[in-house]
């Protein structure tokens, strides 16, 4: 996928947010957003109100069009708030479609019979078989089911070193849309053509299909129950006007457009309008880092949880061994040793044997000029490496294997040999043993390298309240060592599937919400067991069809972001909805004395903005509920950042910016729409 | 004064004095106490789950702002709790602004005042208020005897007082059969100053602020016009 940022401000986006923020205004749709269904009705009776005032001659009809063009664009801001969240995470989405279409697929009849028949991808259904070749493009997500691929899946995932898939192993799963380098396999096709992960994020992101989350219907139920409370308390103000005007004799009722007013600038318009684009820009901040998410109700979950099954390799350490120390045995030095150890790693293209060479060269300053040498290439039997330069047998392998070869070529085992091996060993690390001819020359050191600032980050999660639990196929002691050294909670060491399935139970029934990746058809039960399951899209389809979230990337160690975008979703709406609560303070002080200020100008305390003109500012108080909407919306689409810290300090922050700030701005800014109100006002 | 602003605040219903003899400001007072739902702890009954229903709001905005699904008390707030809490936190306050409503709406509940203007207003407001809230003291000045007034305050106390019980039930056994979730460093700390503060900007501004229009046009309006020495 092409990593290019789509801008918020992108024509075609904002095109087809604008087309479809008017198709929104259907009731019907507005349905599920009942809020804002009662602004539209709020607008409806205003504009109502502004035609009989214009045909009345009415001299407050420029006060009842103004509110009701605010009222009308209040619920458009909020339309294109969800419209452009949806736009935003749809063309991301059709890129990625867009490369698979006009695919061709070479349909096979049976496994055996090689001669295909060529079909459009499209006509693929689940189960079917088709051949793979070299230079061919994928049709359709499937299964290996013969042979081993080289793939070169940059269209999907942006890397462009070609991956391994082969039949049989965890590794067997061919996406659509990505490139056969090399091999010939038969693969199944493993959905039906509309089915792909790329299509469900499509319909995820589309309205209609999109469920609300347990926090959105709560925080659903928040701001309804407002908003009833607030047309009980404004059908309420009438009632108190009409009962002023009839006991004093003086002043007149509030008219229906101050009501309606004050009603929409009470009722938490600006969470109601921003929630459903949260929820969207979620899911597409986390497919922006390639990662899909199937539910909403998962990126929820993840930002939960609160242990998180890491798998060692890949996530916690690079995974491949690299060289850490030299350790010559008797009577060698550490010079003589790292010599020994550079020659015999000269075309070795394992990663340890390159990690050996470059930090001989690094740490020593070795460099063999040797152009003439043969390489004894790794072979099981054997069990040993190495090169041959002249008559020098340069040899390294385990401690063992070693042992066994100079034995026979007549050699002595020096004493202290296995003493260091045990060491070695016993700190977590591998031990390589090094040998010129028949004599040993050392060990060298080989170690597990955890990945550089994986430690400071398990330290702010663990601050953040979220265990770390590794996961690894090391012994005990090996997995203690790293565990240790990586900072995580607890370790599961030589970890067979079931095992994990059990310690994940076992969190569980602790009342921990527990967050793992996986990509074998053995991690499947843990993966539908865990609350969060982030599923390898290089992983077997029973693993992914277990899991809720696909990481196009493979790679494990975004389960950590995945943790965040989930938090950052949370944040968002907690915090527009503590700006949007604390906004109605202001507004009240603006609108009431104003509403009133006819009857009763002794109420005018309350107008502690010292606005003169009730009108303007009534309709200063409209004017900013609605532009407060779209000014949030990059806010919403970004979402509020989350930061590691302990939840305390968390919460001071965010009540600082958006409670007191949300109590703060509104004065600042309908003061500001005020004057400029009144200077248009006064050109007119 | 200071005995009134006790009884208001822990739903006692014991009177020593009329509070339609106060000054306006002091008639708000007791009254603003009421409509919050008398959820200062200790009141006699129903204060402490009046301050529940604010505390799981409270909680639930707050637990929102850092990231997790809101907890408290190492249990989950969804949305049947969401639902018990709204409806303990306001349905008393719905319902005495809707019959406060109908009464001045109507001549049967407008013959009963004898003040007029804004203190004749208070009265009717307090008397709802605390028929749904509190024992039913009265504000006094408000011939509450006829009919109208029986029943529609007997309404006020049926759906006020008794309306919030059955949540409270509800939401009870929603929470007890959660799963209990261990506190982490990530959860929610309630027992803070800062949530205190929180706590009360919620009671403010979902609480207080529901009655903001109807005080204006009653106890603080007359105390206006008392200032400046206006008698109606």
């Amino acid at each position: 996928m092409k990593k290019k940022e789509l801008s918020i401000f992108d024509k075609k986006i904002l095109e087809e947010a604008f087309i479809n923020s008017i198709k929104k205004l259907n009731p019907l749709e507005l349905l599920r957003n009942p809020v804002m269904l009662s602004v539209e009705i709020g607008s409806v009776i205003t504009t109502l109100n502004f035609f009989y005032d214009l045909t009345t001659h009415n001299k407050h009809a420029w006060f009842s069009g103004n509110v009701s063009l605010w009222l009308w664009l209040t619920v458009l801001f909020s339309n294109f708030a969800e419209s452009i969240a949806e736009s935003r995470g749809k063309a991301r989405a059709q890129s990625l479609r867009e490369a698979k279409s006009n695919l061709f697929a070479k349909k096979l009849k049976n496994k055996d019979d090689k001669t295909y028949e060529q079909v459009p991808a499209s006509s693929l259904k689940k189960g079917d078989l088709f051949l793979l070749e070299k230079d061919d493009i994928i049709p359709i997500d499937g299964e290996l089911i013969e042979g081993v691929l080289l793939v070169n899946e940059s269209a999907v995932t942006g890397e462009s070193a070609p991956v391994i898939r082969e039949f049989g192993t965890d590794k067997s799963s061919v996406t659509a849309g990505t490139k056969v380098v090399s091999g010939t396999g038969v693969a199944v096709a493993s959905v039906n053509p509309g089915e792909t992960f790329i299509d469900k994020m499509i319909s995820l992101v589309e309205g209609a299909k999109r469920r609300k989350t347990p926090n959105e219907i709560a925080l659903d139920i928040l701001i309804i129950s407002l908003t009833v409370v607030f047309l009980v308390v404004v059908i309420n103000f009438r009632a108190l006007s009409y009962y002023s005007v009839y006991s004093t004799h003086k002043g007149s009722i509030v008219s229906l457009v101050v009501l309606v007013a004050l009603f929409v600038c009470l009722a938490p318009t600006t969470i109601a309008a921003l929630l459903p684009a949260i929820g969207i820009a979620g899911m597409d901040r986390l497919f922006r880092k390639n990662i899909i998410a199937l539910s909403g109700r998962a990126i929820e979950a993840a930002g939960d949880a609160n242990v998180l099954f890491l798998d060692k390799t890949g996530t916690i350490t690079y995974g491949d061994r690299q060289a850490y120390k030299l350790i010559p045995v008797e009577g060698v030095s550490e010079e003589e040793l790292a010599k020994v150890a550079h020659i015999a790693s000269i075309g070795d293209s394992t990663a340890e044997g390159k990690s050996i060479f470059a930090f001989t060269k690094e740490k020593y300053n070795i460099s063999a000029d040797i152009k003439d040498y043969k390489v004894i290439e790794f072979n099981a039997s054997t069990r040993i490496s190495g090169v041959d330069v002249g008559n020098d047998q340069y040899r390294k392998g385990s401690s063992d294997a070693i042992e066994k070869y100079i034995s026979s070529l007549g050699g002595v085992i020096p004493k202290n040999l296995d003493r260091i091996v045990e060491e070695v060993a016993k700190e977590g690390g591998t031990p390589l043993v090094v040998a010129k001819n028949d004599k040993i020359y050392g060990v060298v050191y080989l170690k597990d390298i955890i990945k550089p600032g994986i430690k400071e980050k398990f330290k702010e999660l663990r601050r953040a309240g979220i265990k770390t639990v590794m996961i690894t196929g090391d012994n005990p002691l090996t997995a203690a060592t790293i565990a240790a050294e990586a900072g995580v909670d607890d370790f599961l060491a030589q970890a067979k599937p079931e095992d994990k399935l059990r310690l994940i139970k076992k969190y569980q029934e602790e009342g921990y919400m527990v967050a793992m990746t996986g990509d074998g058809t053995n991690d499947a039960p843990a993966l539908a067991q865990a609350d969060v399951a982030v599923a390898m899209n290089s992983g077997t389809q029973a693993a992914k069809d277990a899991a809720n979230i696909i990481d196009l990337d493979n790679d494990p160690s975004k389960l950590i972001e995945v943790v965040e975008v989930g938090k950052e979703i949370l944040i968002t709406r907690g915090a527009i909805t503590t700006f949007s609560i604390a906004n109605d303070i202001s507004k009240y002080f603006v609108i009431i004395p104003a509403a009133v200020s006819k009857s009763y100008p002794e109420l005018n305390i309350l107008n502690i903005l010292h606005l003169e003109n009730p009108y303007i500012a009534i309709l200063s108080a409209v004017i900013f509920n609605a532009v407060v909407i779209p000014m949030l919306i990059p806010l919403a689409l970004k979402g509020v950042k989350y930061r590691p810290i302990d939840a305390q300090t968390l919460l001071v922050r965010n009540l600082s910016i958006y409670g007191i700030g949300g109590v703060l701005f509104p004065f600042f800014g309908i003061l500001i729409i005020y004057w400029i109100c009144e200077i248009i006002w006064r050109v007119l | 004064m200071l005995f009134s602003s006790i009884t208001t605040g822990v739903s006692c219903g014991a009177v020593n004095a009329m509070f339609d003899s106060f000054t306006p400001l002091g008639g708000l007072i007791p009254m603003s106490l009421i409509s919050l739902g008398e959820i200062i702890f200790g009141g006699v009954g129903s204060g402490l789950y009046g301050m529940l229903a604010m505390v799981i709001i409270a909680v639930f905005v707050a637990g929102l702002m850092i990231g997790r699904t809101p907890e408290y008390l190492n249990k989950k707030i969804e949305a049947k709790e969401m639902w018990s809490s709204v409806i303990i936190a306001l349905v008393a306050g719905v319902i005495s602004l809707l019959l406060t409503t109908l009464a001045l709406y109507t001549k049967w509940g407008l013959s009963s005042i004898s003040n007029p203007g804004p203190h004749g207003l208070s009265e009717v407001l307090y008397a709802y208020i605390s028929a749904s809230n509190n024992n039913g003291s009265a504000f006094a000045g408000l011939n509450a005897n006829t009919v109208f007034y029986n029943i529609t305050t007997g309404l006020a106390m049926l759906i006020g007082r008794f309306v919030p019980i059955i949540a409270v039930f509800y939401m009870a056994s929603s929470l007890s059969l959660k799963k209990h979730i261990p506190p982490s460093p990530g959860t929610l700390p309630t027992h803070t100053l800062v949530f205190g503060v929180w706590l009360i900007f919620i009671i403010i501004v979902v609480g207080a602020l529901t009655f903001l229009p109807a005080f204006s046009l009653g106890p603080i309006l007359e105390h206006m016009l008392m200032l400046k020495g206006v008698t109606l």
